[in-house]
């Protein structure tokens, strides 16, 4: 299936790990632009969203006393009527930075009102990509018991249907080495840096993301979660089983949490403890060859 | 005399996990962002939820666990300055 390089419409809806968030112009000559990857996560509007986002050219300016300040490019800032205030920031030059976009966001995540630069919508088309969408799931996400992890992950078929394997670890530990092993073993391959794992009536399941590393795709399939692997290289390939504490521990540090309320921080960690209450996790010693899904299956009690 | 009295903030998550007491930083650049509690601390931890003084929280682990007075004491002290180290605890002066 060919996917579209980018996808132009006065509103688009993303779909990630089972959340919807639509985009929608609220000038008549403004257009959201979606970038490949998150072309392959645009789904159709019939359904409803979880969270709308009205988009307006403007001038962002979030106020003087942020709120949170993330290190990062996004700080949290007092919005209205008991919602949060998210400004992204972008660098000017001399060590300067300015807000490019503003988003005022109503306490419950239905809403949001955009404010955005137009330096940062050429053409007055708006990019609906990174940070804002991941920063924008990441919330909504936890909301629903789901959290992002970084990790990589990876699907197969089986006797009892599709099953996903998740691996996570270190910078360098070889997340996408194992991305790059699975594909040329005919395994689909749900995202390379960034995966959304979710329970449900006990059930663990991973969707792929568009928040990729050298990858640069993603598989917008939620899928069965078979086992996650914490990845060590090694010189033989063996899996070790975690205990439950250790694998919260590892998941908890590698977790996406732009989160503003502590309830949402709550959700996080009620979400983790379930999961790893639930999957099967490993540590997973591995040598960068194919061998390594042999010890992955077996593991996981695949059949395959 | 002074009478400090503790609390733990809103700023850290506990959980007993698979038979560990982990206390969570909610925010990552915490000093801690996660370290483990004995099962006497994580009683200090939940007893923690209301105001509570040093001498207050040495009668309390007197009373429910098999310590004598001294070592609960230093025990009170040890935790109460590790939390206050990681900024997990509120506290109060008053008047004792």
């Amino acid at each position: 299936m060919s996917v579209a390089p980018e996808h132009v419409a006065p509103s688009v809806t993303l779909g990630i790990g089972g959340v919807r968030i639509r985009f929608e112009a609220a000038e008549s000559d403004l257009r959201m632009r979606v970038p490949f990857p998150q072309t392959r996560f645009v789904t159709s509007a019939d359904a409803p969203a979880d969270c709308v986002v009205r988009v307006r050219i403007g001038e962002p300016d979030p106020g003087p006393n942020p709120t949170f300040v993330s290190g990062g490019p996004w700080e949290l800032y007092p919005g209205k009527n008991g919602g949060d205030r998210l400004a992204i920031f972008a660098a000017v030059g001399d060590g300067v930075r300015e807000p490019v976009m503003q988003a005022d966001l109503t306490p419950n995540l239905d809403r949001a009102e955009l404010i955005v630069h137009s330096r940062y919508a050429p053409g007055r088309n708006f990019p609906v990509h990174y940070p804002l969408d991941e920063l924008l799931m990441a919330r909504l996400l936890a909301r629903r018991g789901a959290v992002i992890l970084h990790a990589s992950a990876v699907s197969e078929e089986g006797p009892k249907g599709a099953g996903a394997y998740v691996f996570t670890g270190h910078s360098g530990a070889g997340k996408s080495t194992m991305v790059e092993i699975a594909e040329r073993n005919g395994l689909r391959v749900l995202s390379d840096d960034r995966t959304v794992v979710a329970i449900e009536n006990e059930a663990v399941f991973a969707a792929g993301t568009p928040w990729h590393g050298s990858y640069a795709s993603g598989c917008p399939d939620r899928v069965p979660v078979r086992a996650i692997f914490l990845l060590e290289q090694s010189g033989a390939d063996g899996a070790i089983a975690m205990s439950s504490d250790r694998a919260f521990s590892e998941l908890m540090v590698r977790t996406v949490r732009p989160m503003a309320q502590r309830t949402e921080h709550v959700a996080v960690v009620d979400t983790l403890e379930r999961v790893v209450g639930s999957a099967r996790c490993a540590v997973l010693k591995f040598t960068p060859s194919d061998a390594v899904l042999d010890t992955v299956r077996y593991f996981a009690g695949t059949d395959c | 005399m002074t009478k400090t009295q503790y609390r733990r903030d809103d700023r850290h998550i506990y959980r007993h996990i698979a038979g560990e007491h982990l206390l969570i930083a909610i925010h990552r650049e915490a000093v801690a962002p996660m370290f483990t509690f004995t099962p006497t601390a994580a009683a200090l931890w939940i007893r923690l939820e209301d105001w509570s003084t040093r001498p207050g929280l040495t009668d309390y682990l007197v009373e429910n666990f098999e310590v004598d007075r001294e070592g609960a004491d230093r025990d009170v002290g040890e935790f109460v300055e590790q939390l206050l180290s990681v900024g997990a605890l509120q506290t109060l002066d008053g008047e004792g």
